[in-house]
């Protein structure tokens, strides 16, 4: 007899459907999956076998086909265990099918029969649910992830007898209950706090500027002056994140497999910082099965690069995309995904190897050349698009010991969620977000300077020898300051602070 | 073409002859032609050099075609030769002991016959030697002098860049063939002098750096200047060596002190305990030692404000950090940078390393 069960896969961060047909026949007795099964659904078989038995039903020996249709795109994941144990049982005919074309059943088995937890639920429903199903089958570990989609009926079940219960009727489970999705505003969940950054004046500034205007940030400064804290403290102070930006997020972790089943969906902000050797792939992506890389991981967050230089070139230079396309195409020979890669970049460097180029406590003992290769190692393409440069100076001990707290977070967390209220309503109806996404166009059109602006820029262009493109990044980042100022028009004060931000270039 | 130029081309691009060689040559052969005599010359070199060099000479000292092909080349690459006998060659050079007999030149050889001096350091200085030459090389270059430097690393590089910034002109003194660019990376500077100053070496064409050459380049460098400023110097320096130079060549030295904690002006020092009136303490002591007129900064028109006076004043009294300025104005973060980059543009103050920022 034929069962079909609807399933959902995953491609990228969306799903699609499968409809897993099992038909048991009398005949040699086998057990075949077909229709491209990857090596995790080929071994999902011994996992259905022995969940059947561990449930006290029974596995009669049959001639068995499964077939995941459509047959010709490669599946993998244990999403599919469910599925197709009940799709057996069906077959057998010791459940009844009338209840299953309802719904659509993702799980994997465990083998004692138990319902085990699968990375992807919230796309994987999400793309369910706009191709019209309504009910679900998932484990009980992803029901809180689940819960936070509006009209689904999701049932959570624990144990593939309680799914075959309530398949056929004898067990009442209720369905999740849907969760409203709340971030707390106003309550630091980060641990870590601007006030505890000590001194520190001039950096704290371009931070507060970087991420208003969601400008990409460099500091530069000796070891141990604070660059990594600072950087932590960045989504301290970011707006928080809407009910769409957490499904985005939760989306991606979801299918990289890092969610956690108490929280279901990523209320805080992204705070990711591959360490160095960190490889091409998992930066951007890829791998056999096309797993999203770190890039998307900060979706919505920040991608934290400390010790730039030491980063390899060939991966810094495939953050050239993501940084000015918000995603990032991952092309393998089976399938082209489209990420969502839509970070902010905060990248810390030393001034040279040893750290201390120009310090006032420690000599340096680079040699020229050292420190010339150093820097050379964050090609032009690449500069050009961080618009904030920050200096990071060592502290004094007397600051640490009596240094007045500064600002904490929320106050300027307030300043910046005005300015970036100032810049949805200016870009309202573009693909434009921040200010520093700005096209050429925009900021003709929105950047209008003054007069006395326009003579500052000028100088500036003469005296420090800038580029075309470097006074573009000076303007956008004084429309950001403007903005955190609250002010209509760019002002002189405004240009004259974006200047002290600007890229330094290193002398030939 | 002109007898004693074609015969120094001859002695060091076709028989590959260094300056010394030449001159032995020309002692040799007296107030003769070298080449047209050399057959009668012919038993003396080969004595003095052995018969195969002399053989080779021989063979080549008539062929005007293969002369005339050198003199082409050294014409397209836009090079420009002079002997010692030409009149533009300087005259104080002439002076020293083994005076090079050939110069190579790109760019405007009448900067030889101005007043120049020359400066040099250490090719791995420290920020503070770096400021000290950029002031010096600067306020010289206004001063009219022409800076002499070796185009190496560090305090070279930083002495003609800043001359050349300043509007002024500068020399640079090369250790390896004229066209050769060494340190690689100094090649945006080797334009712009070709282009506003003037490039000489005693190599020509294709020679490559080696390490004996540089020394040879200093005493160059001294032999061309009037005086020789050190701006920062350590232990093994190279540049101690040119100012050995230049004291055994009779012209002055001017040694700028250094800090006595580090061990990047340890030269510098050491010159200046053995030489003691060789220290000066500003662009203005070595223009009073040259005979000039020191030059005057003109004062800046820009009408400065309560708090920008105060922040001038402070950085006047020493360098000071953001966050000490921060302290010393009572401005936020914001206003102070806009009022940081308000003076940097009109030039009163810099930014330095490290967030520091000085006058």
């Amino acid at each position: 007899m034929l069962a079909v069960i609807k399933s959902y896969a995953l491609e990228g961060i969306e799903g699609y459907p499968v409809d897993i047909e099992v038909d048991v026949q009398s005949g040699i007795p086998g057990f075949d999956i077909v229709g491209l099964p990857g090596s995790s659904i080929k071994e999902a078989r011994n996992r259905v076998r022995s969940a059947i038995r561990n449930s006290s039903f029974d596995f009669m020996p049959r001639k068995v086909t499964v077939n995941l249709a459509p047959a010709d795109t490669e599946k993998n994941g244990s999403a599919f265990d469910l599925p197709i144990a009940v799709g057996f049982l069906a077959g057998t005919e010791q459940i009844p099918d009338a209840a299953l074309k309802d719904y659509v059943i993702i799980g994997e088995l465990s083998l004692d029969g138990g319902v085990r937890r699968v990375n992807g639920i919230l796309p994987l429903l999400i793309s369910a649910l706009m191709a019209g199903h309504k009910k679900f089958i998932v484990p009980r570990d992803n029901a809180k992830e689940a819960s936070y989609i509006l009209g689904a009926e999701v049932y959570a079940l624990q144990t593939l007898s309680e799914v075959c219960s309530f398949l056929g009727g004898i067990l009442d489970s209720k369905p999740v209950e849907h969760s409203e999705y709340s971030s707390d505003p106003g309550v630091n969940k980060y641990g870590i706090d601007l006030s505890d950054v000590k001194g520190q004046n001039a950096a704290k500034r371009a931070l507060e500027i970087a991420v208003a205007g969601g400008h990409n940030l460099l500091m530069c400064g000796p070891p141990g002056a604070g660059k990594t804290m600072l950087a932590k403290c960045v989504p301290t102070i970011m707006p928080d994140m809407t009910f769409e930006e957490a499904i985005e997020t939760t989306k991606i972790h979801s299918v990289a497999g890092c969610t956690d089943s108490e929280q279901g969906v990523i209320t805080l902000r992204p705070f990711r910082t591959p360490h160095h050797t960190a490889s091409l792939i998992s930066m951007i992506g890829g791998g056999p099965n096309s797993k999203p890389g770190e890039v998307s991981l900060a979706h919505n967050g920040v991608l934290f690069l400390d010790e730039m230089p030491e980063y390899q070139s060939k991966t810094l230079e495939t953050l050239r995309q993501p940084l000015e396309d918000g995603f990032i195409t991952v092309t393998r020979i089976h399938r082209v995904i489209e990420y969502p890669a839509g970070f902010m970049l905060i990248a810390s460097m030393n001034p040279c190897p040893c750290g201390y180029d120009g310090s006032r406590i420690k000599e340096c003992t680079c040699t020229p050349l050292e420190k010339r290769r150093y820097k050379s190692r964050i090609s032009g393409p690449l500069l050009d698009r961080i618009d904030i440069y920050a200096d990071v100076d060592g502290v004094d001990y007397s600051d640490l010991k009596t240094g007045i707290p500064g600002e904490n977070s929320a106050a300027v967390k307030a300043r910046v969620e005005k300015a970036r209220r100032i810049q949805r309503e200016r870009f309202a109806g573009t693909l434009t977000h921040t200010n520093a996404r700005m096209s050429n166009a925009q900021i003709k059109k929105f950047c209008t300077l003054t007069p006395g602006c326009d003579r500052l820029v000028e100088i500036a262009f003469d005296r420090f020898k800038l580029s075309a493109r470097g006074v573009s990044r000076i303007i956008k980042t004084a429309r950001t300051i403007a903005d955190l100022r609250g002010g209509a028009e760019i002002c002189e004060t405004d240009i004259a602070e974006a200047i002290q931000y600007r890229v330094r270039e290193t002398e030939a | 073409m002109n007898g004693k130029l074609g015969a120094l081309v001859w002695m060091n691009r076709i028989c590959g002859f260094a300056t010394q060689k030449m001159q032995r040559l020309l002692a040799i052969a007296g107030d003769a032609d070298i080449r047209r005599q050399f057959p009668s010359l012919y038993a003396r070199v080969a004595q003095m050099m052995g018969s195969d060099t002399a053989g080779l000479m021989m063979q080549t000292c008539t062929d005007e075609e293969l002369l005339n092909r050198e003199f082409d080349l050294l014409a397209r690459a836009g090079i420009r030769t002079i002997s010692y006998a030409d009149e533009e060659y300087p005259a104080l050079l002439k002076e020293i002991p083994l005076p090079p007999l050939l110069l190579y030149c790109k760019g405007d050889i009448s900067l030889m016959q101005t007043r120049c001096i020359g400066i040099v350091g250490s090719r791995d200085p420290s920020r503070y030697g770096l400021e000290v030459t950029e002031l010096f090389s600067k306020t010289l270059a206004k001063c009219g002098l022409t800076i002499v430097s070796g185009l190496a690393r560090g305090i070279d590089s930083t002495a003609h860049r800043a001359a050349l910034e300043a509007g002024g002109k500068t020399i640079a003194v090369l250790g390896c063939g004229i066209d050769k660019i060494y340190p690689a990376d100094n090649a945006p500077l080797y334009k712009k002098i070709e282009k506003d100053g003037l490039l000489i070496s005693e190599y020509g064409p294709g020679v490559p750096a080696s390490n004996f050459q540089f020394p040879e380049r200093n005493r160059i460098i001294s032999g061309l200047s009037e005086g020789v400023l050190v701006t920062e110097a350590g232990q093994k320096s190279g540049s101690l060596h040119t100012a050995n130079n230049a004291v055994d060549q009779g012209r002055d030295l001017y040694v700028v002190p250094c800090n006595i904690t580090s061990s990047r002006g340890f030269g510098s020092n050491m010159l200046i305990k053995k030489m003691p009136h060789c220290a000066v303490f500003s662009p203005d002591d070595v223009a009073e030692r040259l005979g000039i007129h020191g030059y005057k900064e003109p004062v800046s028109a820009m009408q400065l404000d309560f708090i920008e006076e105060k922040l001038v004043a402070g950085l006047g009294y020493a360098e000071l950090n953001f966050e000490q300025l921060l302290e010393l104005t009572g401005l936020g973060a914001s206003e102070l940078n806009a009022t940081l980059t308000k003076l940097e543009l009109f030039g009163i103050i810099k930014k330095l390393d490290n967030n520091y920022y000085g006058v």
